[in-house]
């Protein structure tokens, strides 16, 4: 097994799996006597048996086989596994409507971004309940300094450049000759690092920790409505409006699972035409049809 | 230092940063030329810039700058987007990529999770992206509109236009017009009922759907025999246009279904094959304009529409420029969708010209029958998807044209219905022809034109010896820039088609270019097989 898993993995598995699995294993555990979170699977606990049973399926059961490129297998491997990762005795849950607002209230949206709401200075952490379990979360609030300084997505640069200019921000992207960031003005900014006199990594995480200053109450609470945040909600958009729909048409809502409106009718009564007209190509061009 | 009242009263400073993209540099976005804000650089849609630090005496110094790679087997065939140094590319199917338009190097990636049992006719591709304020848009093969925060990439919001079960999807990049994104939808070759729709970029709420064949009691509906309009197909795959004084969008709009067998659907099959000119605000028709009634070759009118204002017979004239995929030229008055002038700019003999309104007479020649028959052009068309440009420099319209032809003829009366059968997927865009080059003139050749809107002559002709799925971009110094199936990125002079440069990529050029400029320096764009070529001149 594999011991760890780089976060854009992981990020990749959450998209992924959100749109392919969370149907039934809604928040790892839908599927009555599974729980992703545990570590332990139906189907047996490797790698290989996880993998084997997303694309195989498991016979006798409800879980179908999938098509799935290696490398998004990987990511949801990396996914189920930091599920369980981070599993630990269950949470008591607060209030997530009591957490929303002191989400708002506590100045939160003055670096994190919900939706399209607050600044791009920290995580944005429209999807943070997806990615992380509300043990990791409720860490990362009271503190910060140990679980989040370092931390991929949150690592925070101080660059001084050769004429003397100081530029913070939010790491996104490095290599052996460039850096690119989120800076403290909100935009992206890419360096070359010969221009640069100094790069250093702010060790300190300018997350406040919240322990002391919030109630354990209100630390649950606020835990129960950033692990509510999973992805953005589908748009509630009228199934049919104008015109009368054509086959399958509609506006529906959905972020990968919503579907338009039954048909009107079914394919197989399609029209039979009495005669067809073929055109081909000639023969040696490439490329094929478009459209 | 770190409390919550800190960070409280920096709240009010910092929770908004401003609108990257407004309605105003939209509308301005040719006189902005460092960047490239929508898929035909300009709501006119003529992929002309007016960067010149490119000429045609310096061209010879151009180098390959970077190179972005895919993540992805199907060939890239986007228009990527540059806002203030960063460009914003797709990756097919459906991924967003922010890169540094300077250097390559990657700030972001969205992707996509595109479901495994997804058919599109031609490939699963994306040919861009639409922008407003901090919010990019992109359509999805699966028939989605996504709006993604441009900072960051996280979703914002997701709606479903159509059901990619009966065959709905989106290829095309969105077009932002004022608070709208407007979207229209492919999939005509599985018979789905095409429609251009608008959204509230702000929210994603649905604003108006205009179909594009008629149903019952909608004038136009007569056009369809039975109930053939149902799954009367009239997708639309490449973006529209927009003239803000006549409060028009312009769109092109595809062939009819099935392809192939015009009886079952007797009749103009309106609005399939045609230009449609609706309001932005309420999507209402204000005109339209038939190339091709009663398709049987699949000559999609979904070209580009490119804008122009021009002298015409003595006074200025609206007008849009059209290519189309039937072979001929036209120009047409946008304000009324008045036919104005068409001639071939390739060889016809589907028909034998045009009447004194548009419409084509057509010919016996065209017919399918039991021996076969040679029909120009062939059903790729004397052109097709491929971007066109105008530029107001030279007062030329430039196209990719196919000179080529099909064999068309009937086959024994089949139950199975006049579909055709399993449509090929996206070629992967490699550059071998086989074990041997048995390429014939005979199979065709592509060809860069050079056409005089007044009276459709060719000012010139740059011929190749493959045919070519590339855009083509000019600009203020006069320089003309395209790909081609061959995989050469080439350079022409925009008055003479001479060639200048030229690069090879190493795949297939199924895109169309765009130039942009970072730091004063002028770049050049174009995807080609799996990847993003950028081009620039050689430093001093």
């Amino acid at each position: 097994m594999k011991q760890s898993y780089q976060q854009f993995e992981i990020d990749r598995g959450a998209a992924l799996y959100s749109s392919n699995c969370e149907e039934c294993h809604a928040d790892g555990s839908g599927v009555p006597g599974v729980n992703l979170r545990t570590g332990q699977f139906p189907a047996g606990s490797t790698d290989e048996n996880i993998i084997s049973a997303i694309r195989n399926g498991i016979p006798g059961t409800m879980m179908p086989p999938h098509e799935f490129a290696p490398a998004d297998l990987s990511a949801l491997l990396a996914y189920v596994r930091s599920l369980a990762a981070d599993h630990s005795t269950p949470m008591k849950m607060g209030d997530p409507e009591r957490g929303k607002s002191l989400f708002e209230s506590h100045g939160c949206f003055s670096c994190h971004r919900v939706g399209d709401k607050g600044s791009y200075a920290a995580l944005n952490l429209s999807d943070i309940g997806l990615l992380h379990p509300p043990s990791y979360i409720e860490r990362a609030l009271l503190d910060p300094d140990s679980s989040l300084a370092g931390a991929p997505e949150s690592g925070q640069l101080r660059i001084v450049t050769k004429q003397g200019r100081v530029i913070t921000g939010r790491r996104l992207n490095d290599d052996t000759y460039t850096i690119q960031l989120m800076d403290d003005r909100q935009n992206l900014v890419s360096l070359d690092r010969s221009d640069l006199r100094s790069v250093t990594n702010v060790e300190e995480s300018p997350m406040p920790s919240l322990k002391g200053k919030l109630t354990d109450a209100q630390i649950s609470d606020l835990v129960a409505y950033l692990s509510t945040l999973r992805s953005t909600p589908a748009l509630a958009a009228p199934a049919q409006f104008g015109a009368p729909a054509g086959v399958g048409s509609g506006f529906g809502g959905g972020r990968g699972r919503g579907r338009g409106p039954a048909p009107a009718r079914s394919r197989a009564s399609a029209p039979i035409a009495p005669q067809t007209t073929q055109p081909t190509q000639p023969a040696a061009q490439p490329g094929g049809r478009q459209e | 230092m770190k409390t919550l009242c800190a960070l409280a009263l920096f709240l009010a400073v910092v929770t908004t940063s401003s609108a990257q993209v407004s309605e105003q540099q939209l509308l301005d976005a040719v006189s902005a030329p460092q960047n490239w804000l929508m898929y035909s650089g300009s709501y006119q849609s003529q992929r002309y810039s007016t960067l010149s630090q490119i000429t045609p005496a310096n061209a010879k110094d151009l180098e390959i700058k970077w190179v972005f790679q895919a993540d992805s087997v199907q060939k890239m065939e986007a228009t990527p987007l540059v806002v203030n140094g960063v460009m914003y590319v797709t990756q097919p199917p459906n991924d967003i990529i922010a890169l540094d338009a300077k250097e390559g190097r990657v700030f972001w990636t969205y992707h996509y999770p595109v479901p495994t049992d997804v058919h599109l006719c031609c490939g699963l591709v994306n040919r861009g992206l639409a922008i407003l304020g901090n919010t990019l848009f992109m359509g999805t093969v699966n028939g989605h509109l996504l709006a993604v925060d441009a900072k960051d990439g996280h979703l914002l919001w997701d709606v479903q236009l159509g059901d990619n079960q009966f065959g709905y999807g989106i290829t095309e990049a969105p077009l932002v017009v004022k608070d709208k994104v407007i979207v229209a939808m492919a999939g005509a070759e599985s018979g789905i009922r095409g429609f251009v729709a608008a959204f509230s970029a702000q929210t994603g709420a649905p604003v108006w759907k205009f179909y594009t064949v008629p149903g019952p009691g909608e004038p136009g509906n007569e056009t369809w025999k039975g109930d053939s309009w149902e799954r009367g197909g009239g997708s639309s795959w490449m973006t529209g246009s927009y003239d803000p004084d006549l409060n028009l969008v312009f769109w092109g709009i595809g062939n009819p279904w099935p392809d192939y067998d015009p009886e079952i659907r007797a009749g103009d099959n309106l609005y399939t094959d045609s230009a449609i000119a609706l309001d932005p605000d309420t999507g209402t028709l204000k005109w339209h304009f038939q190339f091709t009634p009663n398709d049987r070759a699949d000559y999609d009118s979904i070209q580009v529409p490119v804008l122009a204002d021009i002298n015409w017979q003595g006074s200025r004239r609206k007008v849009i420029l059209w290519a189309n995929r039937n072979g001929f030229f036209y120009v047409l008055d946008r304000a009324t969708g008045k036919f104005l002038h068409g001639t071939p700019f390739v060889k016809v003999t589907w028909a034998t010209g045009l009447d004194e309104n548009g419409r084509p007479i057509r010919s016996p020649k065209g017919e399918a029958t039991l021996e076969g028959n040679q029909v120009f052009p062939g059903i790729q068309g004397g052109t097709n998807w491929y971007a066109p440009s105008y530029s107001p420099r030279t007062g030329l319209f430039y196209v990719t044209a196919w000179q080529d032809y099909s064999a068309v003829y009937l086959k024994q009366p089949s139950p199975a219905g006049g579909a055709a059968g399993t449509m090929p997927r996206s070629p992967l865009p490699n550059l071998a022809r086989g074990p041997l080059n048995t390429w014939t003139e005979e199979a065709g050749h592509g060809e860069i034109q050079a056409i005089d809107p007044h009276t459709g002559d060719k000012k010139w002709v740059f011929k190749m010896d493959d045919v070519s799925d590339s855009g083509i971009l000019t600009t203020a110094s006069d320089l003309l820039f395209t790909g081609n199936r061959e995989g050469y990125f080439q350079v022409l002079d925009a008055r003479t088609g001479k060639l200048l440069w030229r690069a090879t990529t190493g795949g297939q050029m199924a895109a169309a270019p765009i130039t942009y400029e970072v730091d004063g320096k002028q770049y050049v764009a174009m995807c080609a097989g799996h990847a993003l070529f950028v081009f620039g001149l050689r430093a001093e």
